[in-house]
């Protein structure tokens, strides 16, 4: 069996969380202050790719970033860069598309801590940042773990924008959900099968780790 | 008194006797011979819309659309067709998708749905595709062979040669010319010829190998510059079909059959040619 | 000299009501401040610590403006420095007894100083979840005394402690204000138990 688009794939997941618990915790906070319109707008187009039928968000993002013309052509020619048919754009797409899996859980713990544990902290003299990561942070742990893992499953197992804008690249954009899909177009069920197995495997092992750990977490101070 | 139904597709004939009632028959009977005739006429209503099925290869995509208008007009029977990937469709036959018939863009397919006993005759050839480069870009592609492998072309689209014929093609014809492991690095695989001709129309790649009926399709309404591949470097596209054991489960074998006879009848001929297809 | 004088509207439910609160007290001072519920007292409170904004009103320590709605001055807490004792002890979950003390202070003395006050010497490595509602009580109170506050702004803070305890907790930290001239207002529901400690009343009705 090929193993590359297992790779592949476990690679996006990677990458993709990496990016997102880099983005998201700080977005997460932000939005968790509560807001005006604006904040709330942005929180709904942050939700919409888990609503949005995958291809749509695929064919957009090729219209946007086509090498021919407009943001695309600008990136091609100044950068070389390119988000269609690349690795990065698979970590852009699945960004967009796995964000709100990221945000979603670390929005709700950060909103379910009492009020004054970060007040208690702003009058010892501690700055928003300083409460964040020594205060905000460890007792969301939980919460944060649910996201990671949530997220990485979610890219493990995205096809339909992968679809529009991979170009199925051996080694590149030819990710497990792609190479079953081939399998079973080209009727090879044996290897479609195998690459199944394996995604449902890996899948199914960090999802239950998760819920053991929740588990156990569930006996939090805060409740 | 025999009452003999024909259903030709619009003709219904019953027996006249039917209406003749003796004064000394009963009124129940004359009741139930309405009720009868009544029933007979919806029948022949329900078969005038006859409708059939048809799975149909993705590159098919825009001249299966006036095959279809032809056929209804010409005959009355309604034809619903679905376009995919060829491999996409027989697997989905296979596991008992309700199609009559289904035009594939090869010969391999149809031929797999016989062995697994979805279609008992071998498949015949209705066209042969014809392989075109084709570019959103005005570039000259009299020369294709030497442009491909410049820097002006970036990324080029093939269909996934493992499952689509037209990718095969593409490849085959690339191999001939020696340029395949070149092309390989730049290359783009569309899951379907449909997505390769999105890939062309959106410009996302320089250029890509689709079929001419691409190109010929007047609904299209991007300019494609396009070129011709030689057919002398490529194994013939023969794209064949063949009438599915559905049909007759659903009682839709005449018309069917029609269907068939019809695609290789010089109407359809001539319809395919105007698409860019080679007919025998 | 404490000077406060603040008004806000309150929102409490569907009812609207009107905060007006004026202070005047000398440094070193310890004022009782009690009243009815939900009239406003822990408000009163957070409002000096710098955790809400009065809708106008001063706040002045000694020469220090910390609010002037009139030109706009507003100091946040992190600048203010005041000790506050939350009346649900607000305890981080995920940090010791020590820890808490350490977090906003390094000196490793005054904290051993602390937890011997507070008794809490025995328990240093346990977190919040393991003490019971008495000493989770009075950490809160240390970790407000932890950054050494010149004002400390304590809500109901002996509301657990039976009164062995809080006479102790009571006697140490009378040592300490008088020591570094701590101001300190409490909001407290007995006004009794801070007849020897209080020089001053405030009273915030409804």
């Amino acid at each position: 069996m090929d193993w590359l688009p297992i790779f592949l794939s476990l690679k996006l997941a990677a990458v993709t969380t990496t990016l997102l618990l880099a983005i998201g915790l700080p977005l997460a906070y932000w939005l968790s202050k509560g807001g005006g319109i604006f904040k709330v707008t942005l929180e709904a187009l942050i939700t919409v790719p888990l609503v949005l039928p995958p291809s749509v968000l695929g064919f957009y993002l090729l219209l946007a970033f086509s090498p021919q013309h407009g943001l695309g052509g600008w990136l091609q020619r100044v950068f070389h860069l390119s988000f269609v048919f690349s690795f990065q754009g698979l970590v852009l797409a699945s960004v967009i598309y796995s964000l709100p899996f990221m945000i979603g859980p670390i929005k709700s713990a950060l909103q379910q801590l009492p009020a004054n544990l970060a007040q208690a902290s702003y009058t010892l003299g501690k700055t928003e940042r300083q409460t964040f990561i020594h205060v905000l942070l460890p007792n969301i742990k939980a919460s944060v773990f649910t996201a990671m893992i949530m997220t990485f499953a979610h890219t493990l197992g995205e096809f339909g924008v992968v679809l529009m804008i991979g170009g199925n690249i051996p080694g590149i954009t030819k990710v497990a959900s792609i190479a079953v899909y081939d399998s079973v177009e080209g009727m090879d069920y044996r290897t479609a099968n195998h690459y199944s197995l394996l995604l449902f495997g890996i899948t199914f092992i960090m999802v239950a780790t998760m819920f053991i750990i929740n588990r156990r977490n569930a006996k939090s101070p805060l409740e | 008194m025999p009452h003999r139904i024909f259903q030709c597709g619009i003709f219904v004939s019953v027996d006249v006797s039917l209406f003749s009632v003796a004064p000394h028959q009963s009124i129940s009977m004359n009741n139930k011979k309405l009720f009868i005739s009544l029933i007979l006429v919806v029948f022949a209503a329900i078969a005038q819309a006859q409708t059939i099925r048809v799975a149909a290869a993705a590159n098919l995509q825009s001249v299966i659309k006036v095959l279809q208008a032809d056929f209804t007009k010409r005959t009355g029977v309604k034809v619903d067709a679905v376009t995919g990937s060829s491999g996409n469709l027989v697997a989905q036959i296979n596991n008992g998708a309700p199609f009559d018939v289904f035009l594939s863009a090869d010969m391999d397919f149809p031929q797999k749905l016989k062995r697994s006993g979805q279609s008992d005759k071998d498949p015949v050839v209705y066209a042969m595709g014809s392989l075109v480069i084709c570019s959103k870009e005005n570039i000259n592609l009299k020369n294709w062979q030497k442009l491909i492998v410049t820097d002006a072309v970036t990324k080029v689209a093939i269909a996934n040669p493992k499952i689509a014929p037209y990718g095969k093609a593409a490849e085959e014809s690339l191999q001939k010319a020696g340029l395949l492991e070149q092309v390989r690095a730049k290359a783009v695989y569309g899951e379907s010829i449909s997505q390769v001709n999105t890939y062309i129309t959106t410009g996302v790649v320089t250029v890509g190998f689709t079929t001419q009926s691409l190109v010929r399709d007047p609904a299209n309404a991007t300019k494609l510059y396009w070129q011709a591949i030689s057919p002398k470097t490529y194994a013939p596209i023969e794209q064949g079909m063949v009438v599915l054991k559905h049909a007759t489960d659903a009682g839709n074998t005449a018309a069917a059959n029609r269907f068939y006879q019809y695609m290789l009848s010089s109407a359809a001929k001539s319809i395919l040619k105007k698409y860019g297809y080679i007919v025998p | 000299m404490i000077d406060i004088s603040i008004q806000k509207t309150l929102k409490a439910g569907h009812h609207q009501l009107p905060l007006d609160v004026k202070l005047q007290v000398e440094t070193g001072s310890v004022t009782a401040i009690h009243g009815p519920s939900g009239a406003g007292k822990t408000t009163f409170l957070k409002i000096v610590a710098g955790l809400v904004t009065p809708a106008s009103g001063h706040i002045k320590i000694n020469n220090d403006v910390w609010f002037d709605a009139s030109v706009g001055i507003n100091l946040t807490p992190q600048e203010r420095h005041v000790g506050f004792v939350f009346q649900n002890y607000a305890l981080f979950p995920n940090m010791t007894v020590r820890q808490h003390l350490g977090y906003a202070c390094n000196d490793t003395a005054w904290i051993d100083d602390l937890l011997q006050i507070g008794g809490l010497l025995h328990l240093q490595n346990s977190k919040p979840e393991y003490l019971s509602g008495g000493q989770q009580q009075r950490l809160a109170i240390l970790r407000a005394m932890s950054i050494k506050p010149k004002l400390l702004l304590m809500d109901e803070p002996f509301s657990a402690l039976d009164a062995q305890t809080k006479h102790e907790v009571i006697v140490a930290l009378k040592r300490f204000w008088r020591q570094h001239g701590t101001t300190v207002l409490i909001v407290t529901h007995y006004k009794e138990e801070l007849k020897d400690l209080a020089s001053s009343e405030l009273w915030i009705g409804g």
